[in-house]
């Protein structure tokens, strides 16, 4: 499954769309950025889902649209 | 609007179908409160100034620098040292005469913010802050006054629309119910620290006048309930939505005395990724013996805890009577989640061991809410 990133996320992870596979759930999928990119747990950030933000415990279908959002400060 | 001059300056606009003079009469007799007078507070400033909003406050307590200048199109290369707010001002009054302009040259705290945005219609949030945007976000929800945020990074942009009063005549979502708490000092750098392509706030801050003139004038659909986000390296505009959460509006000060008591400048996440548990946890090591609640809230305040046992420890006692709890697990609690934050932080630091504190996050205020809901049986 392809997950959009942005803002400084994408200092982490080099490119604006990442691939993690057999996403079921938003806790799986946050689980699998941790191992994959450790630095994402000193970053905030929500989870899209379809274009929807996300919270707690959500179900990811295989065709879904996951992207995932931190907040900017900049002015 | 029977002066010709008046007709001819906004005639463009007030011709446009569903628009017309209603419209253009709803923006001249507006006041719109624009915090932050630089990447995004210029073109803010700038196209409603244009626009004929009766009234318009320019919050900036900072100065003019060469590096501002790539983006802040408001100023020039002899500007560099003068006041933001003064600049801004003289130009803008060039621009549009009939714009009474309003200068605060301060920088916005828990003191003057509700004042001052109490004399305004629509609150705009072109801050370069974590600090000031959570304030401002939870003065406007105080206040009830809609907030139109738009922030920058890179090249990237969001934009929303918070806290409007919605079809059933509650409040729409606002910025805590998107980040609920703010990011660690460092966590996100701004825009010295990250770069920001100066055209960048021009299309956002742009977005941002936009969504402010379709407030006020009630045409189009507004950013309610949605993030937008704005990318210039893809050309992409994606519109999410979110909902309001309990958990997120516990953040917020009840009132505005406990507004007044924040401290937005050193409130972060810090303490929340290393100490806070939800509802659902708390109840679980409530059953565990070796489990101690600790509510740091004074006698009087509400609401009151009688549904479990506790110890009462006011946050300004808790470092001389720390020493009473050497084993236990303890759980600090309070009203809405912030001062059990700093309780916990404070033990942590005392013992120099963060593993057997907690703070609930939300606070108890949260956490009757979801028992309610649950008793509810939604």
């Amino acid at each position: 499954m392809n997950i959009m990133i942005f803002g400084q996320l994408e200092e982490i992870t080099g490119t604006s769309v990442i691939a993690i596979n057999r996403v079921t759930d938003t806790e799986f999928l946050i689980k699998a950025l941790y191992e994959k990119f450790p630095l994402f747990k000193e970053k905030m950030f929500v989870v899209a889902v379809d274009k929807k933000i996300v919270t707690g415990k959500t179900q990811i279908v295989e065709q879904a649209k996951v992207a995932l959002l931190p907040p900017f400060s900049g002015g | 609007m029977e002066d010709k001059n008046l007709h001819e300056r906004y005639q463009r606009q007030v011709i446009l179908k569903g628009f017309g003079a209603p419209a253009q009469n709803a923006l001249l007799n507006a006041k719109v409160l624009v915090i932050g007078a630089g990447g995004l507070g210029c073109p803010v400033l700038q196209y409603l100034t244009a626009a004929g909003i009766g009234c318009i406050g320019v919050v900036d307590d900072d100065v003019i620098s060469l590096s501002n200048l790539h983006r802040q199109v408001l100023f020039d290369s002899n500007d560099i040292g003068k006041p933001k707010t003064r600049v801004a001002i003289i130009k803008l009054r060039m621009m549009n005469p009939d714009t009474k302009l309003v200068e605060y040259q301060i920088r916005l705290d828990n003191n003057n913010c509700l004042d001052i945005i109490s004399g305004y219609d629509i609150i705009v949030d072109c801050t370069d802050n974590f600090a000031s945007r959570y304030m401002i976000n939870d003065a406007c929800v105080l206040k009830g006054k809609p907030l139109v945020y738009a922030a920058v990074s890179g090249f990237e942009g969001q934009v929303a629309v918070f806290n409007v009063v919605g079809k059933g005549k509650e409040r729409t979502g606002n910025y805590r119910d998107l980040f609920p708490v703010q990011p660690k000092k460092g966590e996100v750098l701004n825009c010295a620290e990250a770069g920001v392509l100066g055209v960048l706030p021009g299309i956002t801050g742009s977005l941002q006048a936009n969504e402010v003139i379709k407030l006020i004038t009630g045409i189009g659909a507004k950013l309610v309930n949605q993030l937008l986000t704005y990318n210039a390296i893809h050309n992409q505009f994606i519109v999410y939505e979110y909902n309001s959460s309990i958990q997120s509006s516990a953040f917020i000060p009840a009132n505005e005395t406990d507004f007044l008591k924040m401290n937005y400048e050193n409130e972060c996440t810090a303490y929340i990724d290393h100490f806070g548990i939800n509802a659902e946890k708390f109840d679980e090591m409530l059953l565990q013996s070796n489990t101690k609640v600790i509510d740091v809230r004074e006698p009087h305040e509400l609401p009151f805890v009688t549904e479990f046992e506790f110890t009462r420890i006011p946050l300004e006692e808790l470092k001389r009577k720390l020493n009473e709890f050497t084993k236990e697990n303890i759980i600090f609690i309070c009203q809405t989640g912030v001062r059990s934050m700093q309780a916990a932080a404070i033990a942590a630091d005392h013992f120099d061991n963060s593993s057997r504190f907690f703070s609930l996050q939300g606070g108890i205020v949260a956490w009757k809410k979801i028992h309610e809901m649950n008793h509810n049986g939604n």
